[in-house]
């Protein structure tokens, strides 16, 4: 069972993040943008399980979807199945630093970017004349790199948790 | 039944996922209803409402972003109001030019100056008017301030003009005022300069020289220049007057050619009178 607490923090971060990710041109690379949600998707999942993780890529999918103009139940499948991906490597034993803190963490990040991306992308190129393969080779690609590099900071402080 | 449950909750992760996936792919192939729009609608309405709440943040990304925008509209501007100066400069000049155009005497044909060179201290500017339009060599070129130089050389579609202040300047000249006759040359700086006009004779600042009707290049009356400064030429009894062009070389831009041609009958009686005596040289050396 997921404390309470937990679940508020999730709440609130979950939040914070779907205001930022909207806002968030000021750091795009060639209109390419980290997600923020993926990167809490699998944090949750990671510290919860994927049962949560699935849940929680699904519910801020969903509402990213509803406060976004992208098509609706696109990000909400996406970072579900992101999340439900990431679970995977979900494991009890393991403290916040040994699988937020470390490289490990960074790696899980990717590859739930990439499947993110190779599902959104897919629906994104639907109504147009793009590409999907040339489409998700330059975007998708670039965007779950610049996710991982954001995760750094994640990875980053949860290491310095681990000093404390 | 408590068996497909167990079985539910053993693989609830898939199940949900499943349930989910079902549930997205319904919601991405209904996006279009009007209930998910609407909803929509109420959503965007809120998120406006929070990041207009949230609107006092600083965003350094617009504020760069309209500060750009911001510099490049300014620049923009600038280039477009010196254009509209620029436009504006030359209107007023091509309506004084034509103003004089309809005014003189003279008959004349309007051209623009399309290349101005200096060689050896001698200045030409390039017409875009030759042959075909009855330009010839040794016709006078003037602006509506006066006179600015002579033909030296044309084709077809183009001419070459020997501006005033040139090395070879020699033109026979008058003071308005005092009706005293010299000879404009030029020395190198940006003044004309009248010569022998005798000491005796009282000379002021501000008076116009005019071309004389001595001269058999020019048509008499045109302007030259205003007297800008008098002294006595050392050592001779002339005066040395300093004479500034009536032209703006610097600005020259659209000229006219007086299409006057000298009357041939006088210069060749003035060379059979001179010929023998002096081998050619005159008043008028160059121009």
């Amino acid at each position: 069972m997921i404390p309470y607490m937990n679940l508020l923090w999730y709440a609130i971060a979950g939040l914070i993040l779907l205001l930022v990710q909207l806002n968030l041109g000021y750091i795009a690379v060639e209109s390419v943008t980290p997600d923020l949600l993926v990167v809490l998707t699998v944090f949750v999942a990671l510290r919860e399980g994927q049962f949560t993780g699935l849940a929680t890529g699904f519910l801020l999918g969903l509402f990213f979807d509803l406060i976004s103009s992208d098509i609706i139940g696109t990000n909400a499948l996406a970072k579900m199945l992101a999340g439900f991906v990431a679970g995977y490597f979900y494991n009890e034993q393991l403290s916040i630093s040994e699988s937020i803190g470390s490289f490990r963490f960074l790696g899980i990040v990717a590859l739930a970017a990439l499947i993110h991306n190779i599902i959104y992308y897919f629906f994104y190129v639907q109504p147009t004349d793009l590409s999907f393969t040339s489409f998700f080779l330059r975007s998708g690609i670039a965007a779950s790199l610049y996710t991982t590099v954001v995760a750094v900071l994640v990875m980053l402080a949860a290491a310095r948790k681990q000093r404390w | 039944m408590r068996r497909f449950a167990e079985l539910i909750l053993r693989y609830k992760e898939y199940a949900t996922a499943l349930v989910l996936i079902v549930v997205s792919l319904l919601m991405i192939s209904g996006s279009s209803s009007s209930q998910l729009r609407s909803f929509r609608t109420i959503s965007v309405g809120v998120l406006a409402s929070v990041q207009s709440a949230l609107s006092w943040l600083p965003n350094p990304y617009a504020l760069e972003t309209e500060n750009h925008a911001l510099r490049q509209l300014n620049k923009d501007l600038s280039i477009q109001l010196t254009q509209l100066r620029d436009a504006g400069l030359k209107v007023e000049k091509l309506r004084a030019m034509l103003e004089f155009k309809e005014a003189s005497p003279m008959k004349l044909k309007a051209a623009e100056v399309i290349g101005k060179t200096t060689i050896q201290m001698r200045s030409y500017a390039t017409l875009n008017v030759g042959e075909k339009d009855g330009v010839k060599v040794g016709m006078p070129v003037i602006t509506e301030r006066g006179l600015a130089g002579r033909i030296i050389g044309t084709n077809d579609g183009y001419s070459v003009v020997q501006l005033l202040l040139n090395r070879d300047t020699r033109v026979a000249a008058r003071t308005s005022e005092g009706r005293n006759d010299g000879l404009i040359t030029w020395d190198g700086s940006s003044s004309l300069y009248l010569r022998n006009i005798p000491s005796v004779q009282p000379q002021q600042a501000g008076d116009t020289v005019v071309t004389s009707n001595f001269s058999s290049l020019y048509p008499e009356n045109i302007v030259i220049g205003t007297i800008s400064e008098v002294e006595p030429e050392g050592g001779s009894l002339f005066y040395r007057i300093r004479v500034e062009p009536a032209v703006n070389f610097a600005t020259l831009e659209e000229a006219f050619v007086v299409l006057h041609s000298p009357d041939q009958s006088r210069l060749d009686l003035e060379r059979r009178m001179i010929d023998p005596s002096l081998g050619g040289g005159g008043t008028e050396g160059g121009q």
